[in-house]
């Protein structure tokens, strides 16, 4: 009984040590504490960033369609780079400049301008019409099946479309070692350099591997659209698309669904995912006014063709067309219902007997497929902090 | 069973180690003690080990009796792991990388109960104990992003552990079989993250977390052969039942053990 008087007050004291749970209270920690106490003296970026990986929507991965692992470092480093106008000649554009989120990665001017005020050659192309750079664009990811990039389609990759935009002296006019001097003069670079990389090693094909990493990683499928495909077609995708009235659509939206399946689709995609044809002239003008694609292939089959883009927010695109001749979606849509003219290299699609094909809408049926169009527009993707400007 | 001959046991001991032996990194359950003791004064010790390919865990485990049908267990329980993975969707890391990982968890606990024997030599054993200890877990993740550049990022945290275990242990001749439950609450804290672990990896982590403290059943068994003072005993604890899934939480969902024990009170008769 003696060991029991020894024992059992020992006993207590355990339980009493056991009776002191301690609640769980994990510290989590991205970037090293004198990093990212650099880094935050410029830049908001939040100490556990976000995930890049997007995956998209049933509707679209039963199409085959798949979006690429994002290195995580090198995204968040693009993003900043993405939003850095120190990448241009005079200090006053980034990508972003022509690339604003709130317009999913367009602009609103017919034609973009670059350092100097210099005006681009053609409109931007918004990076948010797309359901995921990842998912289809780039001869890097899809070899000859991959979708090139510019309205000409003269760049294969991401990174040859950000290089060629960073040289163009309409756009932010820098020579490669220019981009190298630009960054290395910024401190919170070399951190964010050593985690993409490895080391704080800064080159030009550094900074357009992670801007392309960025771009790649922007992802735009929280459409109502999207939402009611995904809801209503699952895996059947093809073939219920046009004999199901989507429950969550209006009338209204619902009809001109109907009215882009039947005479839009064929170019622009029924599902918003990859795009039928990669170029097409759609009878802007009878003349060549902008040899486009002609103009990187000297064919003249291909004058006057240009990217057909997916139509993913298009309601916040305007001005539209390559050369944004159009400012709104009335006017685009009146276009096709009577003003299609009579290229040489007309789409085959807008051609009826040889001759232009005008779809003749009512104001009715003009009126649903704006209301359609509009479907097609992500909220999230304006406010999504992943994608937004980093710099204080 | 008296039939049970020591080659026929090294032959299940081989196979249950083969198939049985798992260590895991957020929580591996360790041998569960399962006493026999009859009188006062009794009391043994002993070590186990585990090999499992890249995974080795080994412990050592006190019990005694300071007066009848009371006993005092006490044990270490330490396990080691390391691999690779090379998956760019699932591993911790968001790349397209190979990374290699390797961790240690421990756990010192103590525990107090009551035991019973019954049967003509008291040679059924009932016993009720309950414990408390505390122990750590910390994962290191390597790995290669270019050649010649190495990336190491930690995680690690400590926890506690409540038990409550009835068992029922039986000796006959050289045989001793055991068997017996673990009801354990398991509470973590003091965590230290890198979430350049990956999200899938973090979001397991944070799983712990948020479910703390987890209630875990554990159910063990234990087979040894007696060489008096010797006992040499395959064992195994299994996590049966818990409130998440144990995949999600990244638990262990078993661990098989060789111990080798020292009775004292029979090395005194000797």
């Amino acid at each position: 009984m003696k060991k029991l008087r020894i024992l059992l007050p020992l006993f207590g004291v355990l339980l009493l040590a056991a009776a002191c749970n301690r609640d769980a209270d994990f510290n989590y920690y991205y970037y090293e504490p004198e990093d990212y106490a650099l880094i935050s003296q410029y830049l908001n970026l939040p100490d556990r960033p976000d995930n890049y990986q997007s995956e998209l929507p049933k509707h679209l991965s039963a199409m085959g369609l798949a979006t690429r692992p994002v290195d995580q470092d090198k995204a968040i480093l693009g993003r900043v780079l993405f939003y850095d106008k120190h990448l241009s000649k005079d200090g006053t554009v980034s990508c972003a400049s022509c690339h604003r989120q709130e317009l999913a990665f367009a602009d609103d001017k017919q034609v973009s301008t670059g350092v100097f005020n210099r005006a681009g050659d053609r409109n931007s192309i918004a990076l948010g019409s797309v359901l995921s750079f990842s998912a289809y664009y780039g001869t890097d990811l899809f070899g000859s099946s991959g979708i090139p990039f510019f309205w000409d389609n003269r760049a294969n990759t991401a990174s040859d479309q950000n290089i060629s935009s960073m040289t163009n002296p309409k756009e932010m006019d820098m020579t490669h070692a220019d981009i190298v001097t630009a960054v290395q003069t910024q401190p919170y670079y070399e951190p964010l350099f050593r985690m993409a990389f490895g080391n704080g090693q800064i080159t030009s094909e550094r900074v357009s591997e992670a801007i392309a990493e960025f771009v790649n990683a922007i992802g735009s499928f929280n459409s109502k659209f999207d939402h009611e495909a995904e809801k209503s077609l699952g895996y059947n995708v093809y073939s219920n698309l046009e004999f199901n009235s989507f429950s969550g659509f209006t009338d209204a939206e619902n009809r001109g669904k109907l009215i882009y399946l039947n005479n839009c689709a064929s170019c622009h995609s029924p599902t918003q995912g990859r795009p039928p044809k990669i170029k097409a002239n759609n009878g802007l003008d009878a003349a060549t006014v902008d040899v486009g694609v002609g103009g990187i292939t000297n064919s003249s089959y291909d004058m006057a063709m240009f990217k057909v883009p997916l139509l993913r927010n298009i309601a916040l695109t305007a001005p539209y067309m390559h050369d944004g001749r159009f400012a709104t979606l009335e006017e685009v849509v009146e276009h096709y219902s009577s003003g299609v003219q009579a290229h040489q290299n007309l789409s085959p699609e807008l051609l009826v007997n040889g001759t232009p094909r005008n779809l003749n809408l009512s104001a009715q049926e003009k009126s649903d497929l704006i209301a359609f169009l509009h479907t097609l527009t992500d909220e999230q993707l304006k406010t999504d902090q992943r994608y937004s400007d980093p710099f204080k | 069973m008296k039939h049970l001959s020591f080659p026929a046991f090294g032959l299940l001991l081989s196979t249950m180690l083969t198939i049985g032996c798992t260590a895991n990194r957020f929580y591996t359950p360790n041998t569960m003690q399962l006493p026999v003791l009859q009188e006062s004064g009794q009391g043994s010790i002993r070590g186990g080990l585990s090999i499992d390919g890249d995974n080795t865990g080994w412990e050592g485990q006190a019990i005694y009796s300071p007066v009848r049908h009371l006993g005092i267990m006490a044990s270490h329980f330490g396990v080691r792991y390391s691999g690779t993975n090379y998956n760019a969707f699932f591993s911790p890391f968001p790349v397209n990388e190979e990374f290699s990982y390797t961790g240690s968890s421990h756990l010192t606990e103590g525990g107090l109960g009551g035991y019973y024997g019954v049967g003509p030599e008291k040679e059924y054993l009932l016993s009720l104990f309950t414990g408390f200890g505390q122990g750590a877990t910390q994962n290191r993740y390597t790995t290669h992003p270019e050649p010649q550049i190495e990336e190491v990022y930690n995680s690690e945290w400590r926890y506690q552990r409540w038990f409550i275990q009835p068992a029922m242990t039986m000796q006959y001749k050289r045989l001793q079989v055991g068997t017996g439950l673990r009801f354990a609450w398991v509470s973590y804290f003091d965590g230290d993250i890198n979430s350049r672990v990956g999200f899938q990896e973090t979001e397991r982590i944070e799983l712990l977390e948020t479910g703390s403290p987890l209630f875990l059943t554990e159910m063990a068994w234990s087979i040894g052969w007696r060489i008096r003072p010797l006992v040499l005993s395959l064992n195994s604890t299994a996590v049966v039942r818990g409130k998440n899934s144990l995949r999600d939480l990244n638990l262990a969902s078993n661990y098989v053990s060789l111990t080798v024990g020292l009775n004292l009170h029979e090395l005194k008769r000797k």
